[in-house]
């Protein structure tokens, strides 16, 4: 019992690169720099948004391949006597250790930009040094990073894909012995936007305290753990504003993205605005997304504070305020069902509508009807069936068209 | 076996421009252009169901005497993957000429309106540039959903809604050839809910008919409602009732599970906001909105969020 207090983080740490959800290219790519690296191999740059597995694969390969791993993070680079006493002498391999070495700066995107020490330090070891650097980052477009980045051999990681997200939670659930419903672990994968780590956290989270929780709960739950607080805050904020400047200046200065701000917004608005001021308070959120579609097109990012006075404006436009209670966008939570169905229907009808000579939306509004009828018929139904050759349309005309079980996900 | 005969629109589709009985000026103009041997960038406008597409094919069959594979393709214009699928099958085009016979090829752009304002620009220059190897034919619901330098650089054919007297020529056509015998109440209810729409007519028969063969009126009142959703008035009626959260329900419904087309909503609202029972100076506020929604629809904005206004206009009580 004494060790089953691990988090499940820890306690399903990929061991092997295998067990290391996602990312194949980048996988291979960095084993074979690591394998064909020399001396003047120098330095190589793993790059990607959190939770992705950066760290791990550094620590897996590194392991794999008997390298013993320096690791450093952006608070140690702080320390000018860490890096002189420990990290060069590991640099240069000075009898200190026996074993290959590998020198790891996580987060160096985390460095800030003062601390031109630091920087200085890497840079120039970067150029000397005798075993491989392997440094990580979120973001290696920020501003700091600029002269190391051209120095270094850049390794690009992607958001691990839900799907492949959910095999890995399936895994742990079964070893566990809990019970998870499909669509749970497809909301906990879509959640995380490729954040693993975030998506086991979440797994454990739920699981813990739920022996069998169902959807609603999970979306219940995982809505007050992983939305930030802030959100709500800055939502509550604008709407009691009492002038433009402090409306807009709440929304844009939130953390969310431009574009999630306007889901917050459009999600919320019917909630906060009464029937009478409903039309007026919309009609700005539909500004602000037309205005959105047009900044990002042409990247005129000079305007966006207009995008922002625009959302501000729906709150402003509302005559009386009752308290509310915020709500996670729906469609933010359902981009993920939604666009696998898309996929799904495009799948469907590009048979149908090389066939039938018709365009898709004329395919979606007058054959889905007419075949769902036609199909209530025995006959019509098995010719049909026997006429898709492919097993593979077989199974989405029966889920789409015939509304038979749904296996969307699988 | 394919599908296509298994549904009757397909089935009994015109497959040359004589077959085409209810168009005599456009076929008339389609086949001078096939006597000279040549024929220029075209533009068919017209509802669903006016026979657009079966004009276009009927062309491409005469024009190149039944052997068109590989002469010409039809494209979904609407995919947002689109306006590169389309260039790069035009440069496909540009580069294997056709040996023999007509020296250009023929690509058909369905549902052509659906394409954002820069997609028309891109397919414009498309247009301009690979003149000498292809020849379009874009297929739209609305002559004002194509950019203007598009529409001068087409022959504009039109396809209004076809009469009750073709409809019912086309639909006997039809039930003749499947064996099926019918009452004339069925065909007057057939040719009402069709409102010009062939292809709407001949669906309605075929789901009508069942295993009997046997049109009667019931069977037609049946699955008209069906065929034809009542969901769009629906939520409007929601709406107009104060129920705003209903009816946002019910258009992510529209959008997402029926993933029907933005245009196709807002057409269909159109039609309905005309003949809905409300205040008069509400229609105008109503239709107004809608007019904004579809203009920003078009300009690439967000159908969802862009619809809910119009939905939020009819649960507004203006007068106050």
């Amino acid at each position: 019992m004494s060790g089953s207090k691990l988090s499940w983080v820890e306690k399903y740490k990929p061991k092997t690169l295998d067990e290391i959800v996602g990312n194949d290219a980048a996988k291979k790519d960095f084993l074979d720099w690591l394998q064909k690296w020399d001396e003047r191999g120098k330095a190589a740059l793993l790059h990607g948004p959190p939770g992705v597995g950066k760290t791990i694969l550094v620590e897996v390969a590194a392991s794999t391949l008997g390298y013993r791993l320096i690791e450093t993070n952006a608070s140690d680079t702080r320390r000018e006597d860490y890096l002189e006493n420990v990290i060069k002498p590991a640099a240069f391999n000075r009898s200190l250790f026996s074993s290959r070495l590998m020198i790891f700066f996580d987060e160096v995107d985390g460095i800030s930009r003062e601390d031109s020490g630091a920087l200085n330090f890497i840079l120039e070891l970067i150029e000397s040094s005798r075993v491989p650097i392997v440094m990580a980052a979120n973001d290696p477009w920020s501003q700091n990073l600029y002269r190391i980045r051209d120095r270094v051999y850049m390794i690009q990681m992607h958001r691990v894909r839900a799907q492949s997200m959910v095999k890995r939670l399936r895994d742990i659930c079964r070893n566990e012995g809990v019970k998870c419903k499909q669509e749970v672990l497809m909301l906990i994968a879509e959640r995380s936007e490729g954040d693993m780590r975030a998506a086991i956290e979440d797994l454990e989270l739920l699981y813990s305290s739920h022996e069998e929780a169902g959807l609603e709960e999970a979306e219940r739950i995982l809505s007050y753990r992983n939305v930030e607080q802030n959100i709500f805050e800055t939502l509550r904020m604008v709407t009691f504003a009492s002038n433009l400047e402090k409306a807009s200046t709440s929304l844009s200065s939130a953390e969310e993205r431009p574009e999630d701000m306007l889901e917050w917004v459009f999600e919320n608005i019917p909630h906060v605005s009464p029937r009478q001021s409903l039309y007026q308070s919309l009609r700005y959120v539909a500004e602000a997304d037309a205005l959105f579609k047009q900044i990002s097109k042409n990247s005129v990012w000079r305007i966006l504070p207009c995008f922002y006075h625009k959302l501000a404006s729906a709150f402003l436009v509302i005559p009386q305020k009752s308290r509310v209670s915020f709500s996670f966008p729906n469609r933010m939570r359902e981009r993920f069902k939604r666009f696998q169905h898309e996929k799904n229907l495009r799948e469907l009808e590009s048979f149908f509508t090389k066939e039938l000579h018709v365009g898709r939306s004329a395919f979606r509004r007058d054959f889905i009807p007419l075949l769902r009828v036609l199909s209530k018929n025995e006959d019509f139904r098995s010719s049909l069936l026997n006429r898709l050759v492919d097993q593979r349309l077989k199974e989405l005309y029966s889920s789409l068209i015939l509304g038979e079980a749904r296996k969307r996900f699988s | 076996m394919s599908v296509t005969d298994l549904l009757w629109v397909e089935k009994y589709r015109p497959r040359t421009l004589d077959e085409i009985i209810d168009r005599e000026e456009v076929v008339s103009r389609l086949k001078s252009f096939i006597k000279i041997g040549n024929v220029p960038n075209m533009l068919f406008v017209g509802p669903p169901g006016t026979g657009k597409t079966t004009a276009a094919l009927a062309l491409v069959n005469d024009l190149y005497q039944g052997s068109s594979s590989g002469r010409f393709l039809e494209l979904n214009a609407s995919d947002e993957r689109g306006i590169n699928t389309i260039r790069e099958v035009v440069k496909d085009f540009a580069r294997s000429r056709p040996s023999t016979g007509v020296p250009f090829k023929i690509l058909i752009l369905d549902e052509s309106d659906n394409m954002t304002q820069d997609a028309q620009q891109a397919l414009r220059r498309i247009m301009e540039r690979y003149a000498s190897v292809t020849r379009f034919i874009l297929l739209a619901n609305y002559q004002w959903g194509i950019i203007e330098p598009i529409q001068s650089r087409c022959a504009v054919f039109r396809f209004p809604p076809l009469s009750p007297t073709h409809i019912r020529e086309g639909l006997i056509r039809v039930l003749k050839k499947e064996g099926a015998s019918w009452s004339e109440e069925a065909l007057e209810e057939i040719i009402k809910a069709s409102r010009g729409d062939m292809r709407k007519a001949i669906n309605i028969a075929q789901s009508a008919s069942g295993g009997s063969k046997r049109l009667t009126k019931e069977s037609i009142l049946q699955v008209v409602g069906v065929l034809h959703p009542r969901e769009i008035r629906e939520m409007i009626n929601e709406a107009l009732k104060g129920d705003f959260a209903s009816a946002r329900k019910r258009l992510a419904k529209l959008l997402f599970d029926d993933g029907l087309s933005a245009n196709d909503i807002l057409r269909e609202m159109n039609t309905e906001l005309l003949s809905v029972d409300m205040d008069e100076r509400k229609r105008l506020q109503v239709v107004n909105a809608l007019g904004e929604a579809n203009f920003r629809v078009s300009m690439g904005a967000d159908a969802e969020i862009q619809i809910s206004t119009v939905l939020a206009a009819l649960a507004t009580d203006f007068q106050k």
